[in-house]
């Protein structure tokens, strides 16, 4: 699907052409990630089970890795636009309204964005001001997860900012192109994607 | 502390945001940090870091990535498409013949894959070009499609469970267990649905399936292995309490890159692919579950719980007075919200009027899921439709709204019989976690 | 008037609740005040959050459990480190030494007052093997929560296993682990004696919690407010103490099946126990001395330079131990 989530953005954004690769950057990392603790859980799924050991953390590092897998993906759902809208009366709506309420959509998101990483902020400041370290047989430094994470959300709500001011700009000169650029993701979008996605599957079909 | 009268007035409130087209992010945040600085303190809105991170580090959430990784790299791997040609092997005979296939495999592959709309493509990828050589009216070949993807949250694994155990704290392996029954009763009703259909309107499935030799497909039962095999990893490695719910997610991962790889599919651009897949459905899920644990907090210090467990208390409403109340409800929510926001949204404020109500928390985690599975189903607002209509690309989408008419009205029977027969959902549990 | 916000742990499974709760509804109705009770759970709050959210004022009075919430200062789990205490008794005797430097370092670093320190209960090994001694640890998988406690099961040549609460009773059942430590009554309530046989009722620790106040909410207090809610957190304390030493022994009734058990918060099993030798009461001591004690030191030494010598003066004194 990577070239499909790759036409989804290509809507003729410029914004979004230059911030998609490293946003996908970041959630492949993730991706990798995500394999590599599948290996190391059957480890200790099987040392626990036959060889009597257990790596002790396993859990722990797994909580983490939530928080930052999510995070860091948050910037690829956004220049795909699939963060979750309800676009069903939007749609019935005439078309300056739904200009407004499109870059209204993205400016309260940037502000979201901008909150939750001050708020972020605040939680690592006072771990590293406490040199919080977590309480279990690993003893994680908080501050590494935890910086990883805000990071993730720090990304997001910058390129939301750049969306929402380009989307406000985008409100004053070209109307349409806001609807167009900012609006929920348009079944058309979608049809490429899983169009795209089948010719893919159907490729490989022995 | 706010009353019923309150709650219900930051309710709308939220729904209207959701109307105007606001992320569901935004505007479920923005609604608790209204009632958070009207009625409480900034303080509180202060504490929205620790909130968003304590609701991310969360283990058993990372069961939403992994099953959603499992399920891309299974549909990459073909299993799917040969899954469903071995499966057609056998329920062609049927009447209704190949529509009999559409939910047998969304059923099993809804046992490995934990995302309705993933079963959804990959069912309607995989079976339109064989409708498309065969004599089947369009309407029911689309409405049974749609209806097997929706065994797919309910059949465990299920984001959705995950989900509803996180905001409620309730044991996911519990849910698991109690989703079993119900999403085996939900299948067969669809099949009879099917049945039912080809006996009333034989014009609509004209089509007589031609059997393979029995030797051909014997051999090809060997392709219901790669699901069963996962399946089998998945339940019994909880069961026999050798993993966690996260843990089980983990090695099925792992034991889906063998299967991959046998069918010469494994490599890094295929990977890559599943990845980017996972990011995405897992960064929508997750700041939308940010949003609402804030929520859930903020009507946590607002006296929500108690003012509402009361006002239904006070209300006399019998159980099943309760219960086909909020059925009603989520039908008709269900009609222009997709599941995730229709959860998240609802769950905070319905879960505790439940409890209040005596309501056994692990049944109403089967029925809040098993709306969810409605809402995905009825248009106008139906992500499965949508998905089944952009595989398709001919026809109208009005076509596969008509077709799912009866598979709906098989979910509504289905809805009756969970409330009228809880025992459905809550033996399993019960015999398996007996204390 | 404001009300108070009180964050407390969970009602459901707390055996302490008609305690702390009887002590609210006396400052309710001796101090004129409405209180808010929230609880963790019921929030979606971390418990190792505790210091944070009583710093910030997000509540006025929070119920914390110091091992978890000494993930933001190491030095609070000098109150009750894994083998210095092997009774309720001598664990009794260790916080009142503790409790004042305790007190000052908390207003220090976070704001907030200690209005009352007590126990869950001794914390005590239960398997599903036959255990007399420590020496029978040797060879088990055996559920650790904490740094300490694992360095001191992996002394005793057990293998530690972390999980959580709710997954102790499975992996007990399925022999995922053969030992879990927790105090009697939750065994008890948990259901552990169904999958386990053998009560080791050495104590490791005793699973300390405290009350802390916001230091700013205390100050705005007038001195004949402070000295009522004192008196009604003491009492509380006090209640809480004896609560703990009642409902382990009732637990422990219960679970060996013996007539006394009340047959009320606790259902009775037929666990056999084992009676505690000198010798591992020694032993506990000395790997407690050995190995947690420094480890302990050298931890809580980054943030709180000292911290050592302060321990030995206290509690060090109080139990005949020493950090060297
Ligand atoms: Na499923
Ligand atoms: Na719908």
């Amino acid at each position: 699907m990577g070239n499909a989530w790759g036409q989804a953005m290509n809507d003729g954004n410029p914004l979004t052409r230059v911030l998609g690769p490293p946003a996908r950057l970041l959630a492949l990392a993730g991706g990798w990630w995500l394999l590599f603790l599948s290996f190391v859980t059957c480890f200790e799924i099987i040392g626990r089970k036959l060889l009597g050991f257990s790596l002790q953390g396993i859990d722990e590092v797994g909580g983490y890795t939530t928080a930052v897998v999510s995070s860091l993906a948050f910037a690829w759902a956004l220049v795909t636009k699939s963060h979750t809208r309800v676009d069903f009366l939007l749609a019935h709506m005439p078309e300056w309204l739904r200009a407004f309420l499109n870059a209204l959509a993205y400016a309260l998101l940037a502000g979201f964005g901008v909150f939750a990483s001050l708020r972020g902020w605040a939680v690592l400041e006072e771990t590293i001001e406490f040199d919080a370290h977590a309480i279990t047989p690993l003893g994680t430094p908080l501050w590494i997860p935890q910086s990883l994470w805000l990071a993730g959300i720090v990304v997001f709500a910058a390129i939301a900012v750049l969306l929402a001011l380009h989307a406000a700009w985008l409100l004053v000169t070209d109307r349409r192109r806001v609807n167009q650029l900012y609006g929920p993701m348009t079944l058309d979008e979608e049809v490429a994607i899983e169009a795209s996605a089948i010719a893919k599957r159907q490729e490989g079909t022995p | 502390m706010i009353g019923v009268g309150e709650t219900a007035i930051g309710f709308c409130l939220l729904v209207g945001l959701l109307f105007l087209g606001l992320h569901v992010a935004t505007a479920m945040f923005a609604i608790a940090a209204l009632g958070a600085v009207l009625y409480l303190s900034p303080a509180l809105v202060a504490a929205a870091g620790m909130q968003f991170w304590g609701a991310m580090e969360d283990y058993v959430l990372l069961s939403i990535p992994l099953y959603i990784l499992l399920g891309e790299i299974l549909v990459r791997s073909g299993s799917t498409d040969r899954l469903y040609q071995s499966l057609s092997d056998w329920l062609n005979p049927l009447p209704g013949g190949l529509l009999h296939t559409n939910v047998g495999a969304s059923a099993i592959f809804s046992a490995v894959s934990g995302s309705s709309v993933a079963t959804a493509a990959t069912i309607a990828t995989v079976a339109l070009p064989s409708f498309r050589k065969r004599q089947y009216d369009d309407r029911i070949v689309l409405g049974s499609i749609a209806a097997g993807a929706s065994l797919g949250n309910l059949i465990p694994p299920g984001i959705a469970l995950i989900v509803y155990g996180a905001l409620t704290n309730t044991s996911v392996g519990q849910l698991y267990a109690a989703a079993v029954i119900p999403g085996i009763v939900m299948t067969l009703l669809f099949m009879a649905t099917i049945i039912v259909l080809a006996w009333a309107r034989p014009d609509w499935v004209r089509q007589k399936e031609v059997l393979d030799p029995l030797m051909v497909r014997l051999k090809r039962l060997v392709d219901l292995l790669p699901p069963l095999i996962i399946f089998t990893i998945i339940m019994g490695s909880i069961y026999t309490g050798w993993a966690t719910v996260t843990e089980s997610a983990a090695l099925a991962v792992v034991a889906a890159l063998p299967i991959a790889a046998l069918y010469g599919r494994l490599n890094v651009a295929m990977l890559h692919e599943c990845f980017i897949a996972t990011a995405q459905l897992t960064a929508m899920s997750m700041l939308v579950l940010a949003a609402a644990f804030y929520l859930n907090f903020v009507l946590g210090l607002l006296g929500v719980t108690p003012a509402l467990g009361k006002f239904v208390v006070d209300l006399g409403a019998s159980r099943i007075e309760l219960l086909i109340a909020l059925a009603v409800f989520y039908l008709l929510l269900g009609v222009f919200f997709e599941s995730l926001p229709m959860m998240v949204g609802t769950v905070p404020i319905v879960f505790p009027v439940v409890v209040a109500a005596g309501i056994d928390p692990i049944w109403f985690g089967v029925f809040m899921v098993l709306m969810c599975e409605v809402s995905l189903l009825s248009p106008p607002v139906g992500m499965t439709l949508y998905v089944i209509q952009a595989v398709r690309r001919e026809g109208t989408i009005a076509q596969v709204f008509a077709g799912t008419i009866p598979f709906f009205a098989a979910m509504v029977l289905m809805t009756v019989l969970l409330i009228a027969i809880p025992e459905m959902a809550l033996w399993l549990p019960r015999l398996m976690y007996a204390p | 008037q404001a009300p108070v916000r009180w964050l407390s742990q969970s009602q459901a499974v707390s055996t302490q609740f008609p305690v702390e709760n009887a002590a609210m509804e006396r400052i309710t109705s001796g101090l004129n005040v409405r209180i808010e009770r929230s609880e963790f759970q019921g929030l979606g709050i971390a418990m190792a959050d505790a210091l944070r959210l009583v710093r910030a004022g997000t509540f006025d009075v929070v119920s914390a459990q110091i091992g978890l919430a000494s993930r933001d200062d190491p030095f609070l789990e000098g109150i009750d480190l894994i083998g210095v205490s092997t009774d309720l008794e001598e664990l009794r005797g260790a916080v009142n030494a503790f409790r004042e430097v305790f007190d000052n370092r908390i207003q220090q670093r976070f704001g907030a007052k200690v209005v009352a320190i007590w126990p869950f209960g001794s914390q005590v090994f239960f398997c599903s093997q036959p255990i007399r001694t420590l020496d029978d640890l040797r060879g088990q998988r055996v559920r650790s929560f904490t740094a300490s406690m694992s360095q001191l099961l992996e002394r005793l040549g057990a293998t530690p296993v972390t999980l959580s609460f709710p997954e102790v009773y499975p992996a007990l059942q399925r022999g995922v682990a053969s030992c879990g430590i927790t105090s009697p009554t939750s065994a008890n309530t948990g259901k552990w004696p169904e999958v386990t046989t053998h009560l080791l009722p050495l104590s490791v620790s005793g699973a300390v919690q405290a009350h802390l106040v916001n230091l700013a909410w205390w100050n705005r207090q007038t001195p004949a407010q402070r000295e009522a809610y004192m008196a009604q957190f003491t009492r509380m304390e006090n209640d809480l103490w004896e609560l703990a030493r009642t409902t382990n022994e009732d637990a422990t009734n219960c679970s060996l099946g013996r007539p006394e058990c009340l047959r009320q918060a606790h259902q009775p099993f037929s666990m056999t126990l084992a009676t505690v030798s000198e010798a591992d009461k020694t032993r506990l001591r000395r790997i407690s001395e050995e190995v947690i004690l420094s480890e302990w030191a050298a931890r809580c030494n980054r943030a709180y330079p000292g911290c050592a010598q302060v321990w030995n003066d206290t509690v060090g004194r109080a139990r005949g131990m020493a950090i060297r």
